[in-house]
């Protein structure tokens, strides 16, 4: 069975508006990234991966089965929503034990894997805790943990670490990307940071459509040589900001840093800098949103 | 996998603060309405001007006599109720409908309008109690024959529509009559022998117990099938290989058998009841007579409550089952008519028979109330199904009810 997610001119509509249209992607075993604003169909394409919500038009095969046969998916695929919980009063354990009962995994499956699973997402000392005690952090992390707990061979995560505090988002990243090294994690998120810190393939959405697909190498040479700073007194800025594409500023005394995009040599002393993923995606964003064909 | 999932339902139930809401009303209504029986079901004695309740004749006279009268009342007091399918319906008649009941009964009584008020005005004023006293009675012209009594029951059901009580189907089970020393005794000796003292108590017990049982357990379902929504867990769940059956089936069995944990407590106490007050008395009683009540009798009630409030809920993610299920159990119970010992079981949802006595009356209508649990099983299972049915097309995103009327608003997180 080939650790493989291909997905073949897939499109889906809510009403008039089109949420995917015409995806294709390939994704292979790894941390897969999928960026993209709020509203741009990365949770549409997340809900029609898993069986949530159904397809109207391409296909779908995850490790060569059919999107269609929900039963054999379910099995294979593990998902942790956007917007979660669990029962309030389930504790930790019981909680964990219900989804395994519901997984179809035996008493003695249960008994060795939950306890190894939340010890790997640190939650080995909070097992009698009830769910509603538990903080947002800890949440997602048990999240993690339910969502591995039949082992499946793909792990699909949806904006996993918004609401976190700094300290728990790197915990968060990091053990996404050990448990990446044994099946496909799709991580969908509008956080840059994150796909910056942890994903080898990305795949940018908007408009329900692939602006871009690659690897972040890739990715990054799209906006390679177009990212400057100059620094400019307060006064100057705005009409910066009309000319430029800005992606970041920091302020000191009278004046401000400022970084920015510009496909070509801007006419005043500016240096150019190496881009990140932000300044990429800034970049096409601006630039090729309107386009739409930048594959 | 199924029977770890019941397993864990069951728990999940008995955590649940409704559903020990639940088991209070359930149990204060029991002590409250019939707690302790009172065995007031003794040998008659024979006294002067005794009375010894009543009986349900089938004697044609009776039927005749019992049928006018209340007919005559009707027409005087101008109020004409009918019971189609069960629930009261509140009849208007024109002018020459009215003339047409006011020949039928002067053809039938010989008497005037004018002789029949005075009559009912009569019977009135002699009547200190209303709710105890015998029926207002007419007797028949003479020369007038039965086949000519049933001819003119038809006209009047013709004017006032299905679901009248001079329906033939109605009227040949019986009417209410007083009861003479010799016929009390024989409901008396119907207990002890047939029923074996504890089938009268088991029959009073349902009654009791099925008012409460027809409203109740919707609650435990609605809040079972919002737990999932209000948790946020229902895409956890959704995702996971379970089959849709076994999810539902599941959550159904465990309401329906934890539901049934303290009717089954109560129906204990009574036959205790029934125990301690036979003792030392030669009554053969019978030890399993709570068993058909529980399960025939109360049990089909909690499974179509519980299904029609799980399949609403699933259907709508919204609790109006718990609207729906009042509207149901308020019309089914007061406004059903005089069934409370009337064998009129139709297919009343809470099936009444409020006397310890009456067995002949309930064993003439046994056919028909097997008939009903049999009916209410049945479309407690229908929709059971139709909840697997709706649950399956929700985890694959091709039913959201709920997220179709809010479609404005979800549209624009939808991502």
């Amino acid at each position: 069975m080939s650790l493989e997610i291909e997905i073949k001119n897939l499109s889906k509509n809510y009403g008039k508006k089109q949420a995917l249209d015409h995806v294709n992607l390939t994704i292979s075993q790894g941390m897969f990234g999928l960026l993209g604003r709020n509203g741009a169909g990365k949770t549409t394409l997340m809900k029609t991966l898993v069986t949530l919500l159904k397809k109207q038009q391409g296909s779908i095969t995850i490790c060569g089965i059919p999107v269609e046969e929900t039963a054999e998916i379910r099995e294979i695929v593990g998902y942790l929503p956007q917007d979660f919980s669990m029962y309030p009063n389930m504790t930790v354990y019981e909680a964990m034990d219900y989804l395994g009962v519901l997984s179809g995994m035996s008493k003695e499956e249960r008994r060795k894997r939950i306890p190894k699973l939340l010890k790997r997402v640190n939650l080995q000392d909070d097992r009698g805790k009830k769910v509603k005690a538990l903080s947002g952090g800890m949440r997602r992390r048990l999240g993690i943990a339910q969502a591995i707990l039949h082992n499946p061979k793909v792990l699909i995560v949806d904006e996993p670490t918004a609401g976190l505090d700094p300290e728990e988002r790197v915990r968060f990243r990091n053990l996404l990307s050990e448990i990446a090294e044994e099946r496909i994690v799709i991580l969908s998120t509008h956080i840059v940071g994150d796909i910056e810190a942890t994903c080898e393939n990305i795949a940018v959405m908007d408009g329900g459509k692939i602006l871009f697909k690659g690897t972040v190498e890739d990715f990054l040479s799209l906006a390679e040589g177009k990212v400057y700073t100059v620094k400019v007194s307060k006064k100057e800025l705005p009409r910066l900001k009309r000319e430029y594409r800005v992606t970041g500023m920091l302020t000191t005394g009278n004046n401000v840093s400022v970084r920015f995009i510009s496909d070509e040599r801007p006419p005043f002393a500016a240096e150019i800098c190496t881009a990140g993923v932000e300044d990429a995606y800034m970049y096409l964003m601006g630039e090729k949103a309107g386009e739409m064909d930048v594959l | 996998m199924f029977f770890k999932l019941l397993q864990k339902e069951c728990m999940q139930t008995f955590k649940s603060l409704i559903y020990w809401i639940y088991v209070i009303c359930v149990l204060l209504f029991f002590f409250t309405q019939m707690g302790s029986p009172e065995f007031d079901a003794k040998k008659p004695v024979k006294t002067e001007n005794g009375v010894y309740g009543t009986v349900f004749s089938k004697d044609e006279k009776d039927i005749q006599e019992v049928l006018l009268g209340e007919l005559a009342q009707d027409f005087y007091e101008n109020s004409w109720r009918t019971y189609p399918a069960g629930f009261i319906k509140y009849v208007k008649l024109d002018e020459k409908e009215t003339q047409e009941i006011d020949n039928i009964l002067e053809e039938m009584t010989g008497l005037t309008e004018e002789q029949r008020r005075m009559s009912i005005e009569k019977f009135e004023e002699e009547i200190s109690q209303p709710y105890m006293s015998p029926d207002f009675r007419l007797p028949v012209k003479e020369g007038v024959s039965y086949e000519t009594f049933k001819e003119n029951m038809k006209k009047v059901c013709v004017i006032l529509g299905a679901g009248s009580s001079y329906e033939e189907g109605k009227f040949s089970q019986g009417v209410e009559v007083p009861a003479d020393y010799e016929d009390a005794v024989a409901e008396y000796e119907n207990l002890i022998e047939k029923d074996k003292f504890t089938g009268g108590y088991a029959r009073l017990f349902s009654d009791y117990l099925g008012i409460v049982l027809g409203i109740m357990p919707v609650f435990v379902a609605v809040t079972r099938c919002m737990r999932d929504r209000r948790a946020k867990m229902q895409e956890l769940i959704y995702v996971r290989k379970v089959s849709s059956g076994t999810v539902i089936l599941s959550r159904y069995i465990a309401m329906v058998v934890t539901m049934l944990l303290p009717v089954i407590f109560a129906a204990l106490y009574t036959l205790m009841q029934c125990i301690g007050y036979t003792k030392g008395m030669d009554i053969a009683i019978d030890y399993l007579a709570f068993v058909p009540s529980v399960f025939v009798w109360l049990l089909p009630e909690i499974m179509v409550v519980s299904a029609l409030g799980m399949f609403l809920t699933e259907l709508t993610d919204t609790a109006i089952a718990v609207l729906v299920q009042a509207v149901w159990w308020y019309t089914g119970v007061f406004m059903q008519g005089d069934v409370l010992t009337s064998g009129d079981f139709g297919f009343h949802l809470v099936i009444r028979h409020n006397s310890v006595l009456d067995y002949q009356v309930f064993a003439d209508h046994y056919q028909e109330f097997i008939i009903n649990r049999a009916f209410y099983a049945g479309v407690a299972l229908f929709f059971v199904v139709l909840s697997v049915w709706v649950y399956s097309m929700k985890r694959k995103g091709a039913w959201d009810f709920y997220g179709k009327i809010l479609r404005g608003s979800k549209r624009k997180s939808k991502a």
